[in-house]
């Protein structure tokens, strides 16, 4: 339960329980004492970005305004530097089919990704993959076929020495593509992963055609809001249009978390190269990252939507991990 | 003599043509400080744009024909006098949120003043209020907000039996 809680980093949230309250529960075991929080002050990190896409270093309190449940904020209790300072990274690999013909250099780049670990120590990679098959398909295999629909965990914080990173090595690509029940996964495995003063962010490397999850769209977002994680996805698909419904939907994946859409084509030409380029830019805008916190606005429901705008800038973008919050509900009973 | 007329005539041409020139900059850029109004926007949302379509709508087909999904910005202008609903014409038709907003009327619809941008930007008018009606509105719906059950719970605490 109290890992439920700690995953809402945005919100501190005041938990007060009564003593009589807690006798009057001792004299009637049926009875569990219920706690209930209320959010108080609301707390958002962000990082703007200009019209060139690139993170801004300095930002003033007066250049943004958060719009809460439509409502306009502009007076904030604090406005500071963010002190996160290291990346949890977790790598989310499609080996689906559809990805076929950038698969070989996907994999190269997600090896090449976990070598950079050893350069940075303090940050910590993970790799998870859904779709396709490991080790030597059977001969005659009929394309298309179901062959591993369940997301998998390759390596934990420990991936330069992982035996099972050697299996994405002789991965086939194959079968069809799971892509919200593994990002439902990832969203999990960040939660349960998660270190203080580390900013957890998923590089999603798909090309956002999902054909056969159990969970939805809706749920998969949810789960990611929760964990708090930003979504620097990289588009691998075939097609160069942006347009596409996966391209759109990986867009649309990076800007509710607050991460960043990438058309891994382009990934080359940029400096580092690749899926290092992404890591390099999440590390970019974690140094240019705030923290802004406010009192609750008053709302009739416990949902909040979030946005941050710009006050005069127009050409400014922000980015925040969080863009919504739940300002009170009721946590499990507790004995 | 007649060359002394030919260059009058050039010169006075210049001067009017630059005259010209420099006040069509200033319309198409922005109207002089003096003509602004000014309000501060406390509310926005994501709403349809059917406002914004009404005409076409109207002129070109049925409502149907109009993208289900298309969602404009939607702004509460406050001001001295009267409250503004403005709508934008697309969805990414914004406005920045300083708290002073310069604004002025043009053919029926509100021209806000984006500095950096250094041009107007209009929007058209959903709905207009007193200024005093609308705070006495706002205070009616917070009133009935803190009476509401849910807000009157001891937020401390809270005891739930278990079905």
């Amino acid at each position: 339960m109290f890992s439920h809680w700690y995953i809402r980093p945005v919100l501190i949230l005041t938990v007060a329980v009564s003593c009589a309250a807690a006798a009057e529960d001792a004299n009637s075991n049926s009875d569990r004492p219920l706690f209930r929080s209320t959010t108080s002050e609301v707390r958002v990190t962000f990082f703007a970005t200009d019209s060139n896409d690139q993170p801004v270093a300095t930002v003033a309190k007066s250049d943004l305004a958060v719009i809460d449940n439509e409502q306009v904020i502009r007076a904030f209790r604090s406005f500071d530097r963010s002190n996160e300072t290291v990346l949890d990274v977790v790598a989310l690999v499609d080996l689906s089919e559809s990805v076929a013909p950038r698969f070989q250099a996907t994999s190269s780049e997600v090896l090449r990704l976990v070598a950079q670990e050893q350069s940075t120590p303090s940050d910590s990679i993970s790799v998870l993959s859904f779709g396709g098959t490991f080790g030597r398909a059977f001969a005659g295999m009929p394309a298309g076929t179901i062959t591993n629909t369940e997301p998998e965990v390759l390596c934990s914080g420990d991936c330069p020495a992982a035996v099972s990173m050697g299996k994405l090595a002789v991965a086939s690509s194959r079968g069809v593509t799971p892509l919200f029940d593994a990002l439902l996964l990832a969203a999990s495995f960040i939660s349960n992963h998660r270190r203080a003063e580390a900013r957890p962010i998923l590089i999603l490397l798909s090309d956002g055609n999902d054909t056969i999850s159990l969970h939805t769209q809706a749920e998969a977002l949810a789960a990611l809001g929760e964990a708090g994680t930003l979504v620097y996805s990289v588009d691998i698909g075939i097609s160069a249009n942006r347009r596409t419904s996966g391209s759109r939907l990986l867009r649309q994946l990076s800007e509710s978390t607050g991460g960043r859409y990438f058309l891994a084509s382009e990934l080359s030409s940029r400096k580092g190269g690749g899926v290092v380029t992404v890591l390099n830019a999440a590390l970019d805008d974690m140094r240019a990252s705030y923290v802004v916190t406010y009192d609750l606005p008053n709302s009739k429901t416990e949902f909040h939507s979030l946005r941050l705008m710009p006050t005069r800038n127009l050409n400014l973008t922000f980015h925040s991990s969080r863009s919504s919050y739940k300002s009170d509900y009721y946590a499990s009973s507790v004995r | 003599m007649n060359l002394r007329w030919l260059l009058a005539f050039i010169e006075t041409a210049f001067i009017g043509s630059f005259i010209g020139m420099m006040s069509s900059v200033s319309v198409v850029w922005a109207a002089p400080i003096g003509a602004y109004q000014h309000g501060t926007v406390v509310r926005m949302r994501m709403g349809d744009c059917q406002i914004m379509h009404r005409g076409l709508i109207s002129a070109f087909g049925p409502p149907q024909s109009m993208a289900a999904d298309e969602s404009c910005p939607e702004y509460t202008l406050v001001t001295d006098k009267v409250v503004y609903l403005i709508v934008g014409k697309s969805s990414n038709q914004l406005v920045p949120l300083a708290e002073v907003v310069d604004f002025r009327f043009q053919n029926k619809e509100l021209a806000v003043r984006v500095d950096d941008a250094r041009k107007e930007s209009k929007f058209a008018i959903k709905e207009m209020t007193l200024r005093s009606e609308w705070e006495r509105m706002q205070k009616h719906l917070e009133d009935r907000l803190n009476e509401s059950p849910h807000q009157a719970v001891d937020t401390s605490i809270a005891m739930r039996n278990r079905e």
